[in-house]
C-alpha cells in the first residue's frame, strides 16, 4: 500500500491513486459533499441542543432518533459519489509493484468497470425500492409522520451520483490505458 | 457446485479483489451481492433496498461523522500540536522522554477521535520532525507511533466499537466503558516496556541537557487541560447516562470547535477544510459499514452463520481452546484483512457462538477490537506501518521492526484479558441507564 507522504493521515489517504487521468470533482461531487457537510453540521447542532435541553429542563426534541437516521442515510449514499472522485476509498497496492503500467491501467479499468456495474444495479434496486414506499404511502410511525420515500429517495439518487462518477474514471482510466500502451514509459500511476 | 465450494469462492474472491488493488467497500460490496444472486437470483438482490435501508438508517451509527468532526477541528487547528508539545513537557523525566510523549499523546488523541489512522497521522506528523532533530532512534520511535496508533480503537471512543456494537446490538456505551481499562493498561504496557528500552539502551532516546522551567510546566497544563476536560465530559455524560454516545459525540463537536477557535487557530477557511475532510473520511467509513451489511446479509440469507456455528460447536472446543483458535484466526486474517474488514467477515459468523460459549459479547467487542489494533501494525497491509513510514519517508522495514516489542505487548493484553475478563466488565457493568 502506498501512501503520499503529504496526504498521509489526511482522508484522502489514497490521493496517491490520482493522476492526470482521474476524474475531476465536478459540480456534481461538490453538491453531494455540501449536502453531506450540512447534514453533519445538522446532526452536531440537533445532538447537541438534545443534550442540553434534556440535561437542563428533562424535555427531550423527540425527533433525534428519526431524523438522525435520515441524516446517515444522506450522508452514506450522497457520500459515494464525493469519495470516489476525492480518492477516500481505501485500496491496497500490493500488485501494483509488480505489474507494468499498461497493467494497472488495464486492472483498474476492470475494476471500475466491475464497480460501476454494482453501482448502477444499486441504482436500479433503490429507485424499486423508493417507487414500492412512494406507491404504498408508508409513513414512519413517528411524531413527525415522515413519508418515507422522502428519506429513502437518498439512496437511489446517491447510487446515481456513484454511477455516473464511475462512469468517468472508466473513461480516464481508457485514456490511460491507450496512453500506456502509446508510451509505456510516461504514466506510472 | 456444492454450497461449501460456493462460500469458499465468494471469500477467495473478496481476498483477491483486496489484495490485487480494488477498493476496500467495493470488494466486500461485489462478493457479497454475487454470493446473493448464487444464493437467491435476482428475487434475492430485490432485497437489496430494504437491507439498506434497514442497516444505515440507524441512529448509533450517528456517532462516527461526528466523532470523526471532532477530531478534524482539534487536528486542523493546532490544537493536537499543542497537547504534543505541553505533553512532552509533563513526561520529561519519564526515561525515554518523547518517545513517552508519542505514546500518551496517541492514547489521549485516541480518547477523542475514534480512528487509528486518524491517530498515528495526528501524533506522527507531530511528533517524527521533533524525534529526528533530537537523535531518536528511528526503529524505536516509529515503533511508538504506529502501536501507539492502534490505541484509537481500543480508547473509547471506537469507531471500530461502533460498528461492532450495530452489528451485534451490543450496547456502545457498554463497549466504550469497557475499552478503557483495556486501553489503560495497554498504554501503560507500552510505557513501562519503553521506560525500560530507554534505561538499558540510553542511545534510543537523548535526554535533554536541561530541564523546562516552572512557567513551561504551567504552560503546558493550560495547553492540555482543556483537551483533558472534553475527554473527561465526553466519558462521563456517557458513563452517568447523561448523553447517548452519538449525544455526547455532537457535544463534544461543540465543545472541541470553542477550544480549537480560542486555543488553537481554527479559522473559517480551515473549518471548511476540516468540514471537507471528515466528510470524504466518513464517506469511507460508512460506505465500508454498509458494505459490510449487505455481506453479512448474504451469509445470512444463505445460512451460512447456522452452518459454522454447528460445524465448530461439533468440533467440542473448550474455551480455551475456542480462544486460541480466535488468536491463530485473527492474527492470520489479520496479515490480509483490513481493520473494518475484519469484523465485517468475521463477527457475524462467530458471533452466534458466543452463547455456546458462555462468551459475553461485550467481552467479545474488546477482545475483536484488540486483534484488529494487532492487524493494523502487521504486515503486509497494517495501516498504520504505512502512515508512519509514508510521515517519516525512512524504510518501512525500520516501522515494522519497531513495532513487534509492542505487537508482543498486544499478545501479553489479550492473555490478560482471556484470564480476567474482568478486566473489560467491570466498568460497563457499572454504566448507568
Amino acid at each position: 500500500m502506498n501512501v503520499a507522504p503529504e496526504h498521509a493521515g489526511d482522508p484522502v489517504v489514497h490521493a496517491v491513486d490520482e493522476d492526470e487521468f482521474s476524474p475531476r470533482e465536478t459540480w456534481l461531487e461538490v453538491v453531494t459533499r455540501w449536502v453531506i457537510q450540512a447534514a453533519v453540521l445538522l446532526l452536531v447542532v440537533m445532538m447537541g441542543v438534545e443534550m442540553i435541553v434534556r440535561s437542563l429542563f428533562g424535555w427531550s426534541l423527540q425527533v433525534t432518533n428519526e431524523l438522525g437516521g435520515y441524516a446517515l442515510i444522506i450522508i452514506t449514499f450522497f457520500g459515494l459519489s464525493s469519495g470516489q472522485a476525492g480518492h477516500a476509498f481505501h485500496r491496497m497496492h500490493l500488485l501494483d509493484d509488480h505489474l507494468s503500467p499498461a497493467g494497472r491501467a488495464l486492472l483498474r479499468l476492470l475494476f471500475d468497470s466491475a464497480t460501476a456495474v454494482v453501482a448502477l444495479l444499486l441504482f436500479v434496486e433503490f429507485t424499486r425500492f423508493t417507487w414500492i414506499t412512494w406507491r404504498s404511502g408508508d409513513v414512519a410511525a413517528t411524531v413527525l409522520l415522515t413519508p418515507l420515500w422522502l428519506p429513502r429517495l437518498a439512496m437511489p439518487i446517491g447510487a446515481f451520483a456513484l454511477s455516473l462518477t464511475l462512469l468517468r474514471t472508466i473513461v480516464g482510466d481508457w485514456r490511460r490505458l491507450r496512453r500506456t500502451r502509446a508510451r509505456p514509459t510516461e504514466v506510472a500511476p | 457446485m456444492t454450497p461449501e465450494l460456493q462460500i469458499i469462492l465468494v471469500f477467495l474472491l473478496f481476498l483477491a479483489l483486496l489484495a490485487s488493488g480494488m477498493a476496500v467497500p467495493f470488494a466486500i460490496l461485489l462478493p457479497g451481492i454475487v454470493y446473493l444472486w448464487m444464493q437467491g437470483g435476482m428475487g434475492a438482490l430485490h432485497g437489496l433496498g430494504l437491507v439498506s435501508w434497514g442497516s444505515m438508517d440507524s441512529y448509533t451509527l450517528t456517532a462516527i461523522p461526528l466523532f470523526v468532526l471532532m477530531a478534524e477541528f482539534l487536528q486542523g487547528s493546532g490544537v493536537g500540536l499543542r497537547v504534543y508539545r505541553g505533553l512532552s513537557k509533563l513526561v520529561y523525566k519519564v526515561p525515554g522522554g518523547l518517545l513517552q510523549t508519542n505514546i500518551v499523546g496517541c492514547a489521549m488523541f485516541a480518547a477523542v477521535s475514534g480512528s487509528s489512522i486518524a491517530t498515528a497521522a495526528a501524533i506522527g506528523k507531530v511528533a517524527l520532525p521533533q524525534l529526528t532533530a533530537r537523535h531518536y532512534d528511528k526503529r524505536f520511535a516509529s515503533g511508538t507511533l504506529a502501536a501507539g496508533g492502534t490505541l484509537g480503537i481500543l480508547m473509547p471512543p471506537s469507531i471500530a466499537m461502533i460498528v461492532y456494537g450495530t452489528f451485534t446490538d451490543t450496547s456502545v456505551a457498554k463497549l466504550f466503558m469497557a475499552g478503557v481499562v483495556p486501553g489503560v493498561i495497554l498504554t501503560l504496557l507500552f510505557m513501562v516496556y519503553t521506560a525500560l528500552a530507554a534505561i538499558y539502551r540510553p542511545g534510543i532516546a537523548p535526554r535533554d541537557a536541561e530541564s523546562p522551567p516552572a512557567r513551561a510546566i504551567l504552560s503546558a497544563l493550560v495547553d492540555i487541560v482543556p483537551f483533558v476536560v472534553l475527554i473527561a465530559a465526553i466519558m462521563g455524560t456517557i458513563y452517568s447516562g447523561i448523553a447517548t454516545p452519538t449525544e455526547a459525540a455532537g457535544a463534544g463537536c461543540l465543545f472541541s470547535l470553542l477550544i480549537s477557535r480560542f486555543l488553537g487557530t481554527l479559522t473559517w477557511r480551515e473549518f471548511a477544510q476540516c468540514l471537507r475532510r471528515s466528510a470524504l473520511v466518513v464517506s469511507n467509513i460508512l460506505f465500508i459499514t454498509y458494505a459490510a451489511f449487505v455481506f453479512s446479509y448474504s451469509m445470512s440469507f444463505a445460512g451460512v452463520g447456522e452452518e459454522v456455528t454447528s460445524f465448530i460447536v461439533g468440533l467440542h472446543l473448550n474455551k480455551l481452546q475456542f480462544f486460541v483458535a480466535l488468536l491463530i484466526l485473527y492474527t492470520v486474517l489479520g496479515a490480509f484483512v483490513e481493520s473494518l474488514g475484519m469484523i465485517v467477515i468475521t463477527v457475524p459468523l462467530l458471533f452466534p457462538l458466543l452463547g455456546a460459549y458462555g462468551i459475553d459479547p461485550v467481552w467479545f467487542g474488546i477482545v475483536v477490537v484488540v486483534f484488529i489494533e494487532m492487524g493494523q501494525i502487521t504486515p503486509p497491509i497494517g495501516i498504520n506501518l504505512f502512515v508512519i513510514q509514508s510521515i517519516s519517508r525512512g524504510k518501512l522495514a525500520d516501522v515494522v521492526l519497531g513495532t513487534v516489542p509492542f505487537h508482543l505487548l498486544m499478545f501479553v493484553l489479550l492473555a490478560m484479558l482471556a484470564l480476567w475478563p474482568q478486566l473489560a466488565l467491570w466498568l460497563p457493568a457499572h454504566v448507568s441507564h
